[in-house]
Formats: structure tokens, C-alpha cells, sequence
């Protein structure tokens, strides 16, 4: 029994994840509800000793109306990284800020905050990251509509619609190809 | 020196201007990576007169390599407004001319002569060295012709371009101060 396989038997014991499973070899992913986020992710850091923090990040189902926040550390001497994830509310997109964790945090939350519009209750500096001056809906959310964006803000170029599209010029061999 | 009143001394500076044009070094996109390898011992775009330029108001030729996203275009608008005349504009790759791969995106401009004159467009996604050699010599014949006139052409329509860039920026609109000094850009 690997190092992976005894952590998830732990986890299970300890928290109650909805799946938990290993996308790949060496990593263990979990999806856990929104108060067990922060007793997970501190039994990883300072029980089992998984002391980098990778990522944060966002996923947008929109057909579920939810976020799913996205928490991967990595463990030093194991080599092995976990995957804690939790959904939350996309109409109501609130989670508490984790930055007192581990410090990056803070700029991942930052850019969460300004691509997505969910708010972190405790960050210390929401405040415009890549973007400036922007005044429409969070940009990543998949009800954005870039296309609707552009011809209200931007100027085409004339010829560009006549130019062949790629998706006709090559449809029917893609079709093909997906059908095999 | 005057560009309106072309003669000798106009085209022997035109000739010497040919020869020496101090790029500045201020990578946009993706083509960035390109003018390493067309500045070296491998392209040596030197044997054209091409050196790089520390600051802005050294240079001469302003190279837009790549996309450029709304935040990106402030400061390719302030740079290009503290660079002295004569300047000129090489613009690489799809992305400036019509938006290229980035056509539907939010915060990536699809047509860049709408915000500063462009001298020369290269074309390719992203232009190889040899291109971009190409383009050089494309603008080298210009300035021998005496038609690379970006700057005359900024400053003539600067009530143009400035409601363009208005149009991008909306409220956070470049300060005055770099082209609205007293004798002008």
C-alpha cells in the first residue's frame, strides 16, 4: 500500500469527501464541503507534512451554479501532491480567505477575486490585479460573452469576415476524424 | 530637420537615418522572443544599422512585437509619445494587424494604426527573423523615399488618434504632459 493510498484511507476516516480518487500516479484528489476546506488542507501542512502550496484555482459550472475552488500542495520528501476541492455558491460567491496558510494565497485569491468575482471574507488587499479600469462582469465566468465584448469595444479590420474559416475549411475531415 | 521641405540636405539625411536606426528594446508579445536571434551573431541584423536603445528617447524605431492588451497599449502609447522625432513603427505579426488569434478576446486590440502610426506591418504568426529583416529593409527603402512620416502624421491627427485611445481607455486616460507640452510632440 503506497504512501497515497494510506493518506486516502486516512482522509476518508477523517473527513467526509464526496470523491476521492487519483486523477494521476501521484496525486490524490478530494472534494470536501465548505467548513472542512481550512481542517484539511492544516492536517495536510502540518500532520502529514505537505508544506508547499502549488495552486489555487477556479472552475466555473455553470450549469451546477457553482465555483469549485481548486487547493493543491505538494509534499516535499514523498513527492506526491494533494487536490482539496470545494464548491460554493455562484450566485452568492463567498469563501473565507486562507492566506494566513500559506502567503501566495493572497495573490491567487486576488486574481480569483478579479477574474471570477468570488469574494474572500479576510483578505487583506481585494483590490483590481490585472485588469484596469474594467466595469463588466468578472471576465473568466462562462456567461461572459467575449465576442458581444469585443464588437461593442473594439473596431474590426475589413476583410477579416470574408477570409476562409478554419472550422469550414476543415469540418467534414474533423468530423471524420472525431467519428474514428 | 524639416520634412516639409524635402531637398539635398533632406535626402542625405534620410540616407544617414537609413543606416543608423536605434531599435528600442521593449518586447509586447510573443515576438519578442524573435529579436534576440535577429539582433545576433545568427541574423546580425547590425550589418542593416539596427542596434538596440536603452530608453525611449534614444530610439528610433519602435518594434510591436506581438498582441498587445489594453494595459500593454498605455504604455506603447507613452513610450511612443517620449520618443523624438524622426520615429518609426514596425508592427509584427497578425495579432497587430487584425486581432490575429486573439480576434474574440476581451482586453486585446484588433487594429493598432487606430492609436499610433505604423510605418510597416509584418505579417505572420509570429514572423520569423528573415521576416522581420524583410520589414526592416521595407522601411529602410520608406525613409530613403522620405515616407516614413509616422510622427508628422501623429501630430497632424493627434485629436483623431486621442478619441481612439479614448474609446479603449475610457476614464483612465494617458496624462496629458507626454504630447501636450509647450512646441508640441
Amino acid at each position: 500500500m503506497s504512501y497515497l493510498e494510506e493518506l486516502k484511507v486516512k482522509i476518508e476516516n477523517m473527513f467526509s469527501p464526496e470523491k476521492c480518487y487519483f486523477p494521476k500516479e501521484n496525486l490524490l484528489s478530494f472534494l470536501v464541503s465548505n467548513s472542512e476546506v481550512r481542517g484539511a488542507l492544516s492536517y495536510l501542512k502540518d500532520v502529514e507534512g505537505f508544506k508547499h502550496f502549488v495552486m489555487l484555482s477556479c472552475v466555473d459550472w455553470l450549469e451546477e451554479g457553482k465555483f469549485e475552488l481548486v487547493y493543491i500542495v505538494w509534499h516535499p520528501e514523498k513527492k506526491v501532491n494533494a487536490m482539496v476541492k470545494t464548491k460554493i455558491d455562484r450566485e452568492k460567491a463567498e469563501f473565507q480567505s486562507l492566506h494566513d496558510m500559506w502567503r501566495q494565497i493572497c495573490t491567487y485569491e486576488r486574481e480569483i477575486w478579479e477574474m471570477f468575482g468570488v469574494n474572500f471574507i479576510g483578505h487583506p488587499r481585494l483590490e483590481p490585479f490585472i485588469l484596469e479600469d474594467w466595469k463588466d462582469m468578472p471576465p473568466m465566468r462562462r456567461d461572459f460573452d467575449t465576442l458581444h465584448y469585443v464588437n461593442e469595444h473594439y473596431e474590426w479590420r475589413e476583410g477579416r469576415e470574408e477570409s476562409y474559416k478554419p472550422r469550414d475549411y476543415i469540418g467534414e475531415a474533423f468530423d471524420e476524424w472525431r467519428k474514428k | 530637420m524639416c520634412t516639409d521641405n524635402p531637398g539635398v540636405w533632406e535626402y542625405i539625411a534620410n540616407w544617414a537615418r537609413k543606416h543608423s536606426i536605434w531599435v528600442l528594446a521593449y518586447g509586447t508579445g510573443c515576438g519578442a522572443i524573435e529579436m534576440p536571434p535577429t539582433m545576433t551573431s545568427r541574423y546580425d541584423a547590425e550589418r542593416f544599422g539596427l542596434r538596440g536603445a536603452a530608453t525611449p528617447r534614444q530610439a528610433d524605431l519602435l518594434i510591436i512585437s506581438g498582441y498587445l492588451a489594453t494595459k500593454t497599449l498605455k504604455r506603447v502609447i507613452r513610450t511612443y509619445e517620449q520618443m523624438y522625432d524622426p520615429k518609426y513603427v514596425l508592427a509584427l505579426g497578425s495579432c497587430t494587424i487584425n486581432g490575429g488569434m486573439y480576434w474574440d478576446s476581451y482586453n486585446t486590440i484588433k487594429k493598432l494604426d487606430l492609436y499610433i502610426p505604423v510605418d510597416v506591418y509584418v505579417a505572420g504568426c509570429m514572423p520569423r527573423p528573415e521576416a522581420i529583416i524583410e520589414g526592416i529593409i521595407a522601411l529602410q527603402k520608406r525613409i530613403e523615399e522620405g515616407r516614413a512620416e509616422g510622427a508628422k502624421k501623429y501630430r497632424e491627427n493627434i485629436e483623431w488618434y486621442k478619441k481612439n485611445q479614448r474609446e479603449v481607455f475610457g476614464d483612465e486616460m494617458l496624462p496629458d504632459y507626454t504630447w501636450n507640452f509647450e512646441g508640441g510632440i
